[in-house]
């Protein structure tokens, strides 16, 4: 089985080893959760906000609910159909089992390059803070690349010693941030309205109008981006089927509770034109109250957040990177685990130097920006999927975990807010996301025509799965 | 105090970098390439065994 120990060489007859090393089945719900809410978290600390400059601090309301009813469609899609394909690498997999080669291994790399992206992201994030904090301590100028990093490589060392130690970590700072959004909205005093929050007088109408909440829908991504990547674990949860639509749900409802407080605490303290166009906004909320206490709890809440988010991205990015690598649709190279850690060592290693010249660029927004795209194109792709999964494989053919309900409801639902999101990026950032199509439209490209003849074309197929219907 | 910060965490993140380059020359070395590559698409062997009750739509 995979998770016997290797012990030295132990290479079998006709060049088989005579033992595998596999990913190690270790983690819980518990994990599920911590990497799927540790990714998101820094959402609500940062970057929301900028909807608010888009749509007014209504239009991002809004955005946060309808942005929400998306990302519940993708928890409740990827739920069922991960239940069922219990395989690192999330959603590549399931593309590879039931939409065929080219559509994994785009969807391959919008994972790698949505995380990889997104952990730049945090580790930018990171250096900001510290030269925030060097500043409220008299010292100007701090160079924040040696802490981007050193974040990167300590978050790489853990993922590259194991599985476990890395998501119980990704728990604990991901429960604290939580937790100091909570105490936030205890210390704003929500059962007393007007005495701290002024929502009476910082609320306006629409500012740009409807377009304008269209427009941050894109921003709205933000505070759910990368809850999707509980699939990740699927190789490395005791009991996928249960663990992973346990974890996935409980998420999400953790997320939809997070960003509505989030906005609610924000907009009734900060005014939009502000809030539109801040870089911390919960942190400056807590520091309109005037606590010190809340401003030490928002600043290592988001310090936190941020590291959480890198953490659980390097442990994403490299399982995806890792299991195309399996398959060969990357050089099989990048498919060994250690022997010893049962980690995906090389694809860890190999995303570090990456991951590190995105964050060195220092542009925050254009590497945000383009993780967003990753990640939309791949919400675009899980509707047809999910439809094709029903329709091959109809509910009482092959065992699931979970079936979510309404279908084909929030399948329909998933696609129509994404072609809207679609349009408020292009709205926004029309150049990115052309330049992002045209980039997997030459990486497909170069699949067909040169990388698929490497693809283990019938070995890639491992769910103990009736033939589809129809086939 | 910063400046020392910052000379520190280069030296912290270069062992640290060398430290993993150096662990993954060792195994390289020390284990065979067909067992570094032997690992298989993971099964749900709960639900394989059938100790997951099937769940049904709502």
């Amino acid at each position: 089985m995979s998770d016997q120990t290797a012990n030295g060489n132990a290479a079998g007859a006709e060049g088989q080893p005579s033992e595998r090393v596999g990913l190690l089945r270790v983690l819980g719900p518990v994990h599920v959760w911590a990497l799927g809410v540790g990714i998101v978290l820094v959402g609500e600390f940062m970057g929301w906000n900028f909807s608010v400059g888009k749509g007014g601090a209504l239009g991002a309301l809004i955005a946060c609910w309808v942005i929400g009813l998306l990302y519940t469609c993708v928890a409740m899609i990827d739920s069922e159909v991960t239940s069922t394909v219990a395989a690192a690498g999330g959603q590549y997999a399931q593309a590879k089992h039931i939409m065929g080669p080219l559509m994994a291994f785009n969807v391959g790399l919008y994972l790698v390059m949505a995380y990889t992206m997104l952990e730049a992201a945090d580790a930018l994030i990171v250096g900001d803070l510290l030269i925030i904090l060097a500043e409220q301590t008299g010292y100007s100028g701090l160079d924040p690349k040696p802490f981007v990093i050193l974040i990167i490589a300590l978050l790489a060392l853990l993922n590259y010693r194991g599985v476990f130690m890395t998501l119980s970590l990704n728990f604990i700072i991901t429960a604290a941030a939580f937790t100091s959004i909570i105490i936030l909205f205890v210390g704003v005093q929500p059962w007393q309205p007007g005495a701290i929050l002024k929502h009476q007088d910082l609320l306006t109408d629409l500012p740009y109008g409807w377009i304008g909440v269209i427009a941050a829908f894109q921003f709205g991504i933000w505070y759910y981006l990368g809850i999707e990547g509980t699939c990740q674990a699927a190789e490395e949860v005791r009991s996928p089927s249960r663990s992973l639509p346990l974890g996935t749900m409980t998420g999400i409802m953790t997320l939809l509770i997070a960003a509505t407080l989030t906005w609610y605490i924000c907009s009734g303290l900060l005014p939009w034109e502000y809030l539109g166009q801040a870089i911390v906004p919960l942190y400056d909320a807590a520091r309109m109250t005037g606590s010190t206490t809340l401003q030490v709890f928002l600043f290592v809440g988001t310090m936190f957040a941020a590291t959480a988010s890198a953490n659980g991205c390097i442990n994403d990015a490299s399982r995806a990177w890792f299991s195309m690598g399996r398959d060969r649709y990357m050089p099989q190279w990048f498919g060994a685990v250690h022997p010893r850690y049962r980690t995906p060592y090389r694809s860890i290693l190999f995303l570090i130097p990456i991951a590190a010249s995105f964050a060195f660029t220092g542009l925050l927004d254009q590497v945000i920006t383009f993780s967003i795209l990753s990640g939309l194109l791949g919400y675009t792709f899980m509707p047809i999927n999910m439809i094709l999964f029903r329709k091959k494989w109809p509910l009482g053919t092959i065992r699931r975990g979970y079936v979510h309900p309404f279908h084909p409801l929030p399948a329909i639902v998933l696609m129509v807010l994404c072609i809207t999101t679609f349009f408020a990026t292009y709205l926004g950032f029309g150049t990115q996301l052309l330049a992002m199509m045209f980039f997997y439209v030459i990486v497909s490209l170069w699949f067909s025509m040169h990388r698929y003849k490497y693809v283990r074309r019938a070995d890639q197929f491992t769910m103990n799965w009736p033939k589809p219907e129809g086939y | 105090m910063w400046i020392l910060l910052e000379y520190g965490a280069w030296a912290i993140s270069a062992g640290i970098l060398l430290w993993m380059l150096a662990d993954a020359a060792r195994v390289n070395r020390e284990f065979d390439e067909d067992t570094l590559l032997s690992s298989l698409e993971g099964i749900d062997e709960l639900l394989e065994h059938g100790d997951v009750p099937e769940a049904k739509e709502h």
